[in-house]
């Protein structure tokens, strides 16, 4: 299985390359596309078979010796998200073919879809912090231009926001890197977690662990950098909305659990505080943006915010059980969310609006795609038995066991607000006077919206059985000896 | 010299958020652009150890590795190079398209289109 690792870069780089080449023939690209993205989601699914035994694969770039070589690494919690990362873009891809008009499917979307792909995967995989900046650039810079389609001053204006703040979050993520590098002389994750762990919780080392966690929450929309994510989600072309909030933010709070859990353990403690209050603030900010809004896909934008509050809480807990609710809220999110997403544009493609004001009375008249709708806003809602629920359960039983118990409260009561926005958004799309025209949907549309959304319910329960798993995740990030060791002897 | 070096990526980082916060999207660009490389400037920095030898190896035999300069961060800034190089074209051409379509680039106005 260690041979088969670059895989998970190569193939979507080879995919992305082929499709290029047969691009104008829009049939043929998305035959292949789907292909590529099958195989993907297949050999995720055995890497997540192969680790679940605890074993860590290892595969040395290049064959360069410890610790110079870029290595890629896989152990529960990198298999997890790269089977998420697999789930969520293949359905997103499925639902482009039919989602797209007939001139943007002879553009390049699947090839800029498998390059996406090689950079969140290559996020996942690797073992080398210079070589996380390589490959969240590589994300980066297929979001760029998949982002839109650039139609108006809206969305021109929400992609010139974004690229420049990613650009400036890249630029400290390369001072952050610049400060670890002269303080331990390396760059390699194994590494970085033994020479830190000996220089120990100096203050510039919480400066440097600040540094990146500033970097990371760019990307995972932290208070007070949330403020690029409504625009972007909610603008951008729906399949690639999905991809955006179900995945991409996801890379994000898998740097900061890497940096919690492997490489700064200790200068963590010291940020422990501040960290808390951000996603307190974040899962307020979030719920209360939801409120005013009309527009279907920026209330599934800010309600995004508001859960990734509650994973990086979790996180910030900095204890196994913490770890194993922000896996499971993150693994429950990242379907849920896409779900909402390709079916508020499954919606689109039915009543031609994302207006929840010029929409009314579908429940009887389009019934299936907003029951679809129903099963991912109830989920949202916290409602049990869905996954939802079970993810906010983990989230306060973990903060309430540690003795947090003001900011747990707090946490506990914003959940209402969630109750609240879900209801009304529920309310104004299935109730009310009928207004507009219902046309119809292509099935391919209603099969990747219910693929994602049955994990709402499978999650809900078999919640069990996900808990168990993200508890197996999260007592391996407790314990990193092994996978240093790993990555130390990797042959 | 790393003082020379200091001077050279603070004046960099000033003139760089200088840039950035002028009105015109052009100079966002290219105050962006100067960020990025006083950063690029910041990592070969973190590589500098005593006098700051060029990290070639004269000739055969062993060479004791006290005062020249760590290669490592020489190699990585060059892909920090490349990559700043193609995210500063995208947003050059993002500029260039909006100054196309609505014939200004100053952001106040744009901001007074959107309504």
């Amino acid at each position: 299985m260690s041979g088969l690792l670059p895989l998970f870069v190569a193939g979507p780089l080879a995919a992305a390359i082929v499709l290029f080449l047969v691009k104008g023939r829009a049939r043929l690209q998305e035959g292949l596309s789907l292909l590529a993205l099958a195989a993907n989601l297949a050999l995720a699914l055995a890497l997540l078979r192969e680790t679940a035994g605890g074993e860590i694969f290892i595969h040395r770039m290049g064959f360069w010796p410890f610790p110079y070589g870029i290595l890629l690494a896989a152990d529960r919690l990198a298999a997890t998200m790269l089977c998420l990362s697999a789930a969520v873009v293949g359905a997103s891809g499925l639902f482009a073919c039919s989602y797209l008009s007939e001139d943007q499917r002879r553009e390049v979307f699947h090839p800029l879809l498998h390059f996406l792909l090689m950079g969140i995967q290559g996020a996942f995989a690797t073992g080398d912090i210079f070589n996380l900046f390589v490959f969240f650039e590589v994300m980066l810079m297929a979001t760029y231009a998949l982002l839109g389609f650039y139609h108006d001053l809206d969305q021109l204006e929400m992609a010139l926001k974004y690229t420049c703040l990613n650009l400036i979050a890249s630029a400290f993520f390369l001072v952050g890197v610049t400060m670890l590098y002269a303080q331990v002389g390396t760059v390699n994750m194994a590494d970085l977690a033994v020479k830190v762990r000996a220089v120990g919780p100096t203050p510039m080392m919480a400066l440097t662990a600040l540094t990146f966690v500033s970097v990371f929450s760019v990307k995972a929309a932290i208070f007070p950098m949330h403020l690029w994510l409504p625009s972007a989600h909610s603008l951008s072309p729906t399949p690639v909305s999905a991809i955006l909030a179900g995945v991409l933010v996801k890379v994000g709070v898998y740097a900061i659990l890497r940096c919690a859990t492997l490489i700064f353990p200790a200068p963590f403690q010291r940020i422990q505080t501040l960290l808390i209050g951000l996603a307190v603030v974040t899962i307020l900010f979030g719920a209360l943006g939801t409120l005013p809004q009309r527009n279907l896909k920026r209330i599934l934008a800010y309600s995004t915010i508001n859960q990734l509050g509650y994973i990086v809480f979790a996180i910030a807990l900095l204890n196994p059980a913490g770890w194993a609710a922000a896996v499971f809220y993150a693994v429950g999110h990242a379907f849920l969310k896409s779900s909402l997403l390709l079916g508020a544009g499954l919606n689109q493609k039915l009543t031609g609006t994302v207006d929840l004001d010029e929409m009314g009375g579908l429940m009887t008249r389009a019934p299936f795609s907003t029951l679809l709708l129903l099963t991912g806003l109830l989920s949202l809602a916290g409602i049990p038995p869905l996954a939802g629920f079970f993810s906010k359960l983990f989230v306060l039983q973990a903060g309430f066991a540690q003795g947090a118990y003001l900011s747990t409260g707090i946490v506990l009561a914003a959940g209402i607000l969630s109750l609240y926005y879900n209801f009304t958004t529920y309310q104004r799309l299935a109730w009310g006077t009928p207004r507009g025209e219902v046309g119809g949907a292509p099935a391919g549309m209603y099969a990747s919206v219910a693929f994602l959304a049955a994990f709402a319910v499978v999650f809900g329960l078999g919640a069990r059985w996900l808990h168990e798993w993200a508890q197996l995740v999260a007592a391996q990030l407790a314990s990193p000896e092994p996978y240093i060791a790993a990555m130390r002897n990797a042959a | 010299m790393i003082w020379l070096l200091s001077i050279t990526i603070g004046s960099l980082v000033a003139a760089g958020a200088y840039l950035v916060m002028q009105r015109r999207l052009i100079q966002l660009v290219l105050g962006l652009a100067l960020l990025s490389h006083a950063t690029n400037l910041m990592l070969v920095a973190s590589g500098w150890i005593g006098d700051g030898r060029a990290p070639i190896v004269p000739g055969p035999g062993p060479v004791d590795p006290a005062g020249y300069v760590d290669p490592l961060p020489q190699a990585m800034v060059l892909t920090a190079i490349v990559i700043s190089f193609a995210v500063t074209a995208f947003l050059l051409i993002l500029a260039l398209n909006i100054y196309q379509r609505f014939k200004t680039d100053d952001i106040d106005r744009l901001r007074r289109l959107m309504g």
